[in-house]
């Protein structure tokens, strides 16, 4: 009598999908690793940019200092009793505004500061429950 | 019954293969994204350097000597240096990175004027321009 032998069938498929998988994770791990160095990159650039931007303003706005602790006029600055009052851009959306009080060659700087441009508008399209 | 076992034998290599490909493009990756991670930050360190200089400078009004003393670093009469080692220490010795501030001619009698740059090597890390009033004044 013959015994019926039986035997399983070669496990085929099983390692592919192993594979597949580790492959996919190690694809989705270089991605975001690139992804975030791109960010970063592109947020150091962006730093770069305004800390530039605002030395060159700030050089702009101390040559005119200059000019006009001169006694040269200079276009664009308004005096007002003594205290001159000018802007350079930094950026499209940042100037540094300067305000500055002379006598003859002697100044007292008022102000010197940073201001942005930019339109700004609060977003409330969230509707926010008021308590009543 | 034909043996299975030279299918799954051939299912393995191609998988193999497979992998190691995989495996290699995305270690390159990783690689490249850290080779650029780091040459990010050192940029940016570059630059907070270059700014603390410009801003010692200007509080000095162009005294290098004076901002030598302030920030470190050594003021040879003609520019500021200062060496960075690999952590961004200042350092008299062996550097990886220097920072130079030369003075410029700004074409008016009250502004003075310098460049800062940092350097690894020959490469410019960050470059700057700084003004300062001369003679006089406060503010």
């Amino acid at each position: 009598m013959d015994k019926k032998r039986t035997t399983f069938p070669a496990v085929v498929g099983g390692s592919s999908l192993l594979v597949i998988f580790a492959v996919l994770c190690l694809t989705v791990f270089a991605l975001l690793s690139i992804s975030t160095v791109r960010a970063n990159q592109k947020l150091g650039d962006n730093s770069r940019q305004a800390v530039e931007g605002y030395y060159e303003a700030d050089c702009m706005a101390e040559q005119i200092l200059a000019r006009l602790r001169a006694g040269e006029s200079v276009e664009a600055v308004q005096e007002n009793d003594g205290v001159y009052s000018y802007t350079c851009a930094i950026s499209d959306t940042q100037t540094l505004a300067v305000e500055v009080a002379l006598d003859g060659t002697d100044y007292t700087i008022l102000r010197w500061q940073a201001v942005s441009t930019a339109n700004w508008q609060a977003d409330d399209t969230l509707p926010v429950w008021s308590g009543e | 019954m034909r043996s299975k076992a030279p299918l799954t034998l051939i299912e393995q290599a191609v998988m193999l293969l497979v992998f190691a490909l995989a495996a290699v493009l995305c270690l390159k990756a990783f690689v490249w994204a850290d080779t650029q991670s780091a040459a990010s930050a050192r940029r940016d360190r570059a630059l907070l350097a270059a700014q603390n200089a410009a801003e010692t400078l200007k509080y000095c009004e162009g005294d290098f000597e004076r901002a030598a003393q302030i920030g470190g670093g050594m003021w040879d009469g003609e520019s500021w240096i200062v060496l960075y080692d690999e952590d961004w220490n200042v350092t008299d010795d062996m550097h990886t990175y220097s920072l130079h501030a030369v003075s410029g001619e700004s074409g008016l009698d009250l502004l003075g004027q310098a460049t800062v740059t940092v350097h690894q090597d020959e490469l410019e890390l960050a470059a700057l321009q700084v003004c300062w009033q001369e003679v006089g004044g406060h503010g």
